[in-house]
């Protein structure tokens, strides 16, 4: 039974921990550069005829 | 087009082989989902071998699954990384020839794999079939990728390396990795070898390299494909960069350790099978990340699924990853494997991930390239909703199936009465024939889904005829060229090592070790280590997450570093595993049990049972289950293949276990069961083999693999050439004067003799002092 009481301790402790984090993530302003590079596939591109070899 | 100012340059991008590569990927597709239906027909009906050696089912079950992962997710994933990468890197493949070589070579490496797999030269192994020969051919095309690859981000005009190329790194560096040490090999002729590493090891190294050839070939050079053509496809970036960061490391960390969930319950040892349990558990939370991930990025688009076709298969490809990411820790689970292992239910969670990840998001990529890339329009929209639907019913139907199958056979097989003192099912075939209408629904889902690509075929076959071809071309500004060279080098190497996540990741990784592989105050240590330095490493990024990002970023602008962590992470798992193995013949793990060496006749017989494939529906290793020993004997030890060059204990059971065959039936019952098995069992699907009555070994190549085979460790004593072969005429005459006086005829050359000594050597051990004694006496 103590390794029961133990896992739920822990396992709320984990639990708390991962809401907490995600709460500070949320209030975060803004978001960094990473997010700007998640715009990378979009460049503009042009097609050419056929330069095959 | 305006003409490009002094300050700008334009990029004409090499799509010629993305064209290329595309139509392989199609065409191979279609062979390899053939070969598929083909043979879940032939398991229905075993007339469709056709009592034709190149036509049975252990030869083309190989054939298929190489030509679904190398050669048609192979060339699809080429397709997509040379179309992505270019567009990425702002830059055109960094040589055309090399990229020539690579498309050639690898339709060469599939023709000749096409060519041999049926011809029965295998090196025996799972996913790992193909002869050396083209083994090095592998590994010198891939290299040529490699190599393009790396020079194509060496010269490219972006300063940042995006999300989908480091999943194409993290394939690259560890693909290669796999595939050389997995097929390490001892040639013993030009078509033939023996892998150098023998039972136990080369078990935990072929499912090393098994489970991540999934991982590295099937899902991340898939996630960067993700990463790029749904967002372009919904045309909105993709839901969260930063949980991609999260997602490709801890991926590509985790995946690498979770082999040994294909070895539980057997006599591994049990920290392994943990291990290997554990980190399987540990996947779901990256795999689900990256699903969200995927998925989320159609957030406010779902309205576009109705219509768009590309769409439909990338979010129902997208939702298939989650689903075989969530069934395949469930399976690792020690308690479900118990019940799943050697069953369909394995097989159904195979396709999950092959057709309904990887098929639909070829299907996607493919219709959303081929409009692009001959300037052109699909031919019918509303032809690629029917393949779609089609498709996706054929997985249904082939996935349920086979988890009713697995699930009935398995419950079958274990079933036990008279409190669990006597099998409930003890004739193997009674579990077999239960589930004939599941596997012939198989045959059908399977069916419909290549129908499916039947459609995709015909419908891209006239998007494209007598359309023009084009390649994209963009104008890079030069200050982006100046980012991107200012950029590269500014790490350094101290740079990529010394620094607080290299720091925290080691000592998580150090507490981790110390907590698995310590005792008492070691492992407490590793614990308190594991705790309190991943606490000091979130509070410590709270506090500074600019610099950790500033870091990161200059890491995303060097390519090399990147690749070179990307290496540490997948390599410290590959490590963690291959040194065990190296270690794990000791006594202990034996259990006092030592295999006898086969006889020069018996090691031709097996060589004839891995060509013949019989791997692939025959295992060789009773688990530690009571229902396995109930069935098979008493479980296999460690011991009892260690001089087995391949290991043969199998991943599926559609017949039964043979690590114990030895000695239970007459020699006749052997012949008269491998000439029509229907004849000794009814009911049986096992194909029969009368070539083995004919066809001769070539006595004058044993010697030469006994050679082969001390070389490797297995303790023959020396023997000349003369008295091996006198050896194997008298073992051969025995069995044929035993056939003769069953009034059966047999050449004592022919194979079926050495494939009879083989199977009554099944099982036979002796004491390890024993052995032992007699090696030392030999010398």
């Amino acid at each position: 039974m103590s390794v029961l009481v133990l896992t739920i301790f822990l396992s709320l402790l984990l639990v708390s921990l991962f809401v907490l984090l995600f709460i500070g993530e949320r209030r975060r302003k803004g978001f960094g550069s990473p997010e700007q590079d998640a715009l990378l596939p979009f460049e503009d591109e042009d097609e050419d005829p056929r330069q095959d070899t | 087009m305006s003409s490009p100012s002094s300050t700008q340059k334009v990029i004409h991008y090499d799509d010629h082989y993305v064209r290329m590569f595309t139509l392989a990927g199609i065409i191979w597709g279609a062979v390899g989902m053939t070969a598929g239906v083909l043979i879940a027909f032939q398991l229905n009906f075993s007339f469709l071998n056709f009592e034709m050696p190149w036509l049975t089912f252990g030869r083309l079950r190989p054939l298929h699954t190489n030509a679904a992962i190398f050669a048609f997710v192979g060339n699809m994933m080429f397709a997509g990384i040379y179309h992505s990468t270019q567009r990425l890197c702002k830059t055109r493949t960094a040589s055309d020839l090399l990229t020539k070589i690579h498309f050639w070579g690898w339709q060469l490496i599939i023709v000749s794999a096409a060519l041999t797999l049926p011809l029965g030269f295998t090196q025996g192994k799972e996913y790992a079939e193909l002869i050396w020969p083209i083994d090095l051919m592998v590994a010198v095309v891939w290299l040529v990728f490699g190599f393009n690859f790396f020079w194509t981000l060496a010269r490219r005009n972006e300063p940042t390396l995006y999300v989908a190329i480091w999943f194409y790194i993290a394939t690259i560096v560890t693909v290669t990795m796999l595939y050389v040490v997995n097929n390490l090999a001892l040639p013993t002729a030009l078509l033939h070898s023996y892998p150098v590493f023998g039972g136990v090891k080369d078990a935990l190294v072929q499912w090393w390299y098994g489970h991540n050839a999934v991982a590295f070939f099937l899902t991340t050079p898939i996630l960067g494909i993700m990463y790029y053509y749904i967002p372009k496809a919904a045309n909105r970036p993709v839901y969260s960069y930063r949980l991609s960061v999260v997602h490709f490391w801890s991926l590509v960390f985790i995946y690498i350790w979770a082999g040994p969930h294909h070895l539980l319950n057997t006599a591994l040892p049990h920290w392994l099978q943990a291990l290997g349990m554990l980190f399987s558990l540990m996947l779901w939370a990256p795999s689900w990340g990256g699903m969200l991930n995927g998925l989320l990025t159609l957030r406010g688009a779902w309205n576009q699924l109705r219509r768009d076709p590309v769409l439909k298969f990338f979010a129902a490809g997208v939702t298939f990853y989650g689903m075989s990411t969530f069934e395949g820790p469930l399976l690792s689970i020690r308690a479900v494997n118990y019940l799943s292992h050697y069953t369909d239910w394995t097989i159904g969670h195979v396709h999950g991930g092959t057709l309904g990840w990887n098929g639909f998001m070829a299907a996607g990529m493919f219709y959303y390239l081929v409009p692009r890339l001959w300037k052109t329009k699909l031919w019918s929209e509303s032809m690629a909703n029917m393949h779609f639907w089609l498709g996706f019913v054929g997985i249904v139907l082939y996935m349920a199936s086979m988890w009713a199958s697995g699930i009935t056979q398995g419950l079958m097989l274990n079933g036990t009465v008279e409190n669990g003192t006597v099998l409930q099912y003890p004739n193997f075939l009674d579990t077999l024939n239960s589930i004939r209408p599941l596997m012939l629904t198989r045959a059908f889902g399977g069916s419909l889904y290549l129908i499916g690509w039947g459609m995709l075929i015909f419908n891209i076959f006239k998007s494209i005829i007598g359309k023009e071809a084009v390649n994209g071309t963009i104008t890079v500004e030069a200050h982006d060229i100046e980012e991107t060279k200012a950029l590269e080098g500014t790490i350094g190497a101290r740079g990529t090592i010394f620094n607080f996540p290299m720091f925290y990741s080691f000592m998580v990784m150090l507490g981790m070790c110390m907590w698995f592989f310590g005792q008492g105050l070691v492992m407490l240590a590793g614990v308190s280590i594991l705790i309190l330095f991943t606490l000091i490493a979130i509070v410590h990024f709270q506090a500074t997450s600019a610099r950790w990002s500033e870091w990161y970023e200059k890491l995303l602008g060097n390519w090399a570093p990147f690749t070179i962590l990307v290496f540490i992470a997948v390599a410290v798992g590959g490590m963690i595993q291959i040194i065990p193995t190296l270690v794990v013949q000791t006594a202990d793990n034996i259990e006092g049990r030592v295999q006898v060496p086969y006889t020069p006749l018996e090691l031709a017989g097996r060589d004839i049972f891995v060509s013949e494939g019989c791997y692939n529906c025959h295992s060789q290793m009773i688990r530690m289950m009571k229902p396995d020993v109930l069935r098979y004997g008493d479980y296999s030890r460690l011991g009892e293949s260690i001089y087995d060059h391949p290991f043969q204990w199998g991943s599926k059971r559609t017949g039964p276990d043979l690590a114990r065959e030895g000695g239970k039936r007459p020699n006749v019952w052997h012949y008269d069961h491998m000439r029509r098995p229907t004849d000794i069992s009814p009911g049986s699907n096992m194909p029969p083999y009368p070539w083995l009555l004919e066809k001769k070994v070539d006595f004058s190549r044993i010697p030469g693999k006994i050679s082969a085979m001390r070389t490797l460790g297995v303790p023959y004593p020396e023997m000349s050439d003369e008295e091996i072969l006198a050896q194997v005429q008298e073992q051969a005459q025995s069995i044929v004067n035993d056939l003769e006086s069953n009034f059966r005829a047999a050449q004592p050359d022919t194979q079926i003799v050495a494939l009879i000594a083989y199977l009554q050597k099944l099982g036979t051990s002796e004491d390890s002092q024993s052995a032992l004694a007699r090696v030392e006496a030999a010398k």
